[in-house]
């Protein structure tokens, strides 16, 4: 991993400034079709469009639907990220991005790591208030590209911080009556939402949903869920009956899904998907 | 709620800043700007993720491998289905590489690579599981008559029986082409064995095509620190918690540990340990055990014990005769015996008992020639797999339970039976 240590976050803030006054001017901010926005991964994408708005074009690297983390970039690709004007990634999620931004450097870069400040965990996007954050961020770099759009970006972002603010106010509301409660999921991609409403996470390894564990490794869950007065195993997807079968007879436990919002399907958006979590969560989680 | 002022303003050039400020504000020079970093763009470990035809999992996929007449099909080892069937010439031993993920398969002209296609990447606390089609790789690793492979502490080493040729390399180095090999040959080549220990030390047999008579411990740098003639026919090895290596004779074993050499003496003048079985879940050792010096099969009911922490050595008596390549470990430390009964017997290794005697296939008889499909264990993760040659089969059993937890038919007789764990850093049992 090579995440952004916390102490260089001064540096990164000085280089912001350092950006700021030696490119007030750049070509890009001339550019009639607006300036190009290259995402890494879904969620970075959709806090980029909604900053960006109608103002700026805003693209991403990795397909609809596909992995982000084996993410592998065509030439083209790597080129595009050298002529982008604005790239927001997260550093240390993805290793051919990063490469590849290593090689080709583009106008601005805005990269999510300092925002990843649980020890080894990318998974930034699922606290909506490090996802406003992170919309505050891309707007001061597109003001950067692109100055005369200052207000709007600002404003946008701002748009964008009251509709994530509301939904950390559903999350806060819903979640109050499970602070405490156990998070037992085959992916430990929530380590930030568990930190922000009081949830324990706890990583369960070597179940695979869609295939029928030996014994062995359901009693390896046994072990971790057993005393935690856990009612759900949370998993990525939904879980074959099988599977279900055996855990709910072995364990008394039922299946639900939990997204982890890295990528998404056609008529999925980070807000639903988000929403939905959160209902699974409050049928799953042991309330009070 | 009203979200905090955003005092820890985190605008983040940081990561690419220098070379964010030189081409931004540059129209002039050349946006290829040379980058300091680049060249730590093409490890292994960023690549491994990014492999063409590799999927994601969402737990590891262990895979088994089992040779037939003329190949090898590799197999899921969770649902026992078919993944790939590969072609191999002639007579062929499997070995777990080392890494996870892939198989050493020896046969004509050397140790060839299999691609078990399952890895694990890991990425912080946790870890992501790629799966793709196994695959014969074409690396190939020379040797004139290839021997045993071991792993350990993430190395791998090979013994080239034909030359006495040495050669250690690090686990996950065995697909790259410049990996940093260690190497070494044997004053006479033998069929012989090394182990690299943790802290660089190899134990290596010592012996003739004639005469095997003991190991010695040589340290990094190939000077030998400590050595023990009086292991007749030395035969296997294997490593028990705390980095015990236990080496075969046929009267006893020698323990090296610590950097001392301790002979075990067999209950009988000729009481033949030459296939040792250790885990690092536990301080004893499973050993087979022959006391007829001119028997073509032995159909021994007898199992060592081998205690690393007492040098101690008892025999257990088992309910059927076995052969040698049908034992093996439970995660529990148990050990584990198909015998010729069809039964898997499972022995308490603290207690010196046989505590639970499961059946799993027909009864079978050790045949003479070694080389001939007969039934083998392999066990790994709490699982005892079992090929059944005569039925064409494969088992999986639960060692804890002894639960018959799936099986599948095979479209081949199988011989050997061998599996890897699809994650980074394990120690699947074995001798």
């Amino acid at each position: 991993m090579n995440l952004l240590p916390r102490g260089l976050r001064a540096a990164a803030l000085l280089a912001a400034s350092a950006v700021l006054v030696a490119c007030a001017d750049g070509p890009a901010a001339e550019d009639a079709a607006g300036p190009t926005v290259l995402t890494s991964s879904y969620p970075l994408e959709f806090v980029a469009r909604e900053v960006a708005g109608d103002r700026a074009q805003v693209s991403n690297l990795t397909p609809p639907g596909a992995d982000s983390h084996g993410l592998e970039l065509s030439p083209q690709q790597v080129g595009s990220l050298g002529e982008a004007d604005l790239v927001v990634h997260l550093s240390g999620l993805q290793p051919a991005v990063d490469a590849a931004l290593d090689q080709q450097a583009p106008g601005h870069v805005v990269d999510a790591a300092p925002l990843a400040d649980l020890r080894g965990d990318p998974h930034i996007w699922l606290d909506p208030r490090r996802m406003a954050e992170l919309g505050h961020d891309v707007a001061a770099a597109l003001t950067q590209v692109d100055p005369s759009g200052a207000a709007e970006y600002e404003a946008a972002a701002g748009r964008l911080e009251d509709s994530l603010t509301a939904l950390d106010a559903e999350y806060a509301q819903a979640l109050e009556p499970c602070r405490g409660a156990t998070l037992v999921t085959s992916h430990e991609a929530f380590g930030y939402l568990a930190e922000r409403y009081g949830l324990r996470q706890v990583g369960i390894a070597g179940i695979d949903p869609h295939v029928e564990p030996s014994p062995a490794r359901v009693r390896d869950v046994v072990d971790v869920v057993r005393g935690r007065g856990v009612r759900t195993v949370f998993f990525e997807a939904t879980t074959s009956p099988a599977v279900a079968e055996t855990l709910a007879a072995d364990l008394g436990t039922a299946t639900a899904v939990l997204h982890p919002v890295e990528r998404v399907a056609p008529g999925q958006d980070y807000p639903g998907l988000m929403r939905e979590n959160l209902a699974a969560l409050r049928a799953g989680l042991t309330c009070d | 709620m009203r979200l905090a002022p955003r005092t820890r303003r985190s605008l983040a050039l940081a990561a690419t800043l220098p070379l964010a400020l030189l081409t931004a504000c540059s129209t002039t020079e050349d946006a290829a700007a040379p980058s300091e970093s680049s060249s730590s763009s093409t490890t292994a470990a960023d690549g491994a993720a990014a492999e063409t035809g590799a999927t994601e999992a969402a737990a590891s996929s262990p895979r088994l491998a089992i040779s037939y007449d003329g190949g090898v099909q590799v197999l899921d080892a969770t649902t026992l289905e078919v993944l790939a069937d590969e072609d191999f010439e002639g007579f062929t031993r499997l070995n777990p590489a080392g890494d996870g993920r892939h198989f050493l398969v020896s046969g004509k002209g050397g140790f060839h690579v299999l691609d078990g296609g399952s890895w694990e990447q890991p990425h912080g606390d946790h870890s992501h599981y790629y799966t793709a089609v196994p695959r014969a790789t074409g690396t190939v690793f020379a040797a004139e008559e290839p021997g045993h492979v071991v792993t350990h502490a993430g190395r791998t080493t090979l013994f080239d029986d034909g030359t006495g040729n040495v050669v250690g390399f690090d686990s996950t180095d065995l697909e790259d082409d410049a990996r940093a090999e260690r190497t070494y040959t044997t004053p006479a080549a033998h069929h012989g064995v090394a182990v690299e220990l943790e802290d660089g030390d190899m134990v290596v047999s010592e012996g003739t095509v004639d005469a095997r008579t003991g190991i010695r411990v040589l340290d990094g740098k190939n000077t030998e620190i400590a050595a023990n003639d009086t292991c007749p026919s030395v035969h296997g090895e294997t490593v028990a918690a705390d980095e015990a290596v236990v080496i075969g004779c046929t009267d006893g074993v020698l323990i090296y540990q610590d950097g001392v050499i301790t002979k075990v003496a067999s209950p009988d003048p000729y009481g033949r340990i030459g296939n040792q079985f250790g885990t690092e879940e536990s301080p004893v050792v499973l050993g087979d055990y022959k006391t007829d010096p001119d028997a073509e099969v032995e159909l021994t009911t007898r199992v060592s014990l081998i205690d690393t922490t007492t040098a101690q050595m008892r025999l257990v008596d088992l309910p059927s005769s076995y052969w040698y390549r049908s034992l093996g470990r439970g995660e529990n430390g148990e050990g584990v015996v198909l015998g010729t009964d069809g039964a898997l017997h499972v022995i308490d290794t603290a207690a010196g008992t046989v505590t639970r005697s499961v059946p799993v296939i027909a009864p079978w008889e050790v045949q003479e020639d070694w080389q001939s499909p007969q039934p083998q264990v392999f066990t790994m993760d709490g699982t005892a797999y079992i090929t059944d040659p005569a039925a064409k089969a494969v088992h999986a059993v639960d060692i804890e339970t002894g639960e018959v937890f799936r099986s599948a038919d095979l479209t081949v007789v199988p011989n050997e039976l061998k599996g890897v764990s699809g994650e980074v850093d394990t120690a699947p049992s074995g001798a």
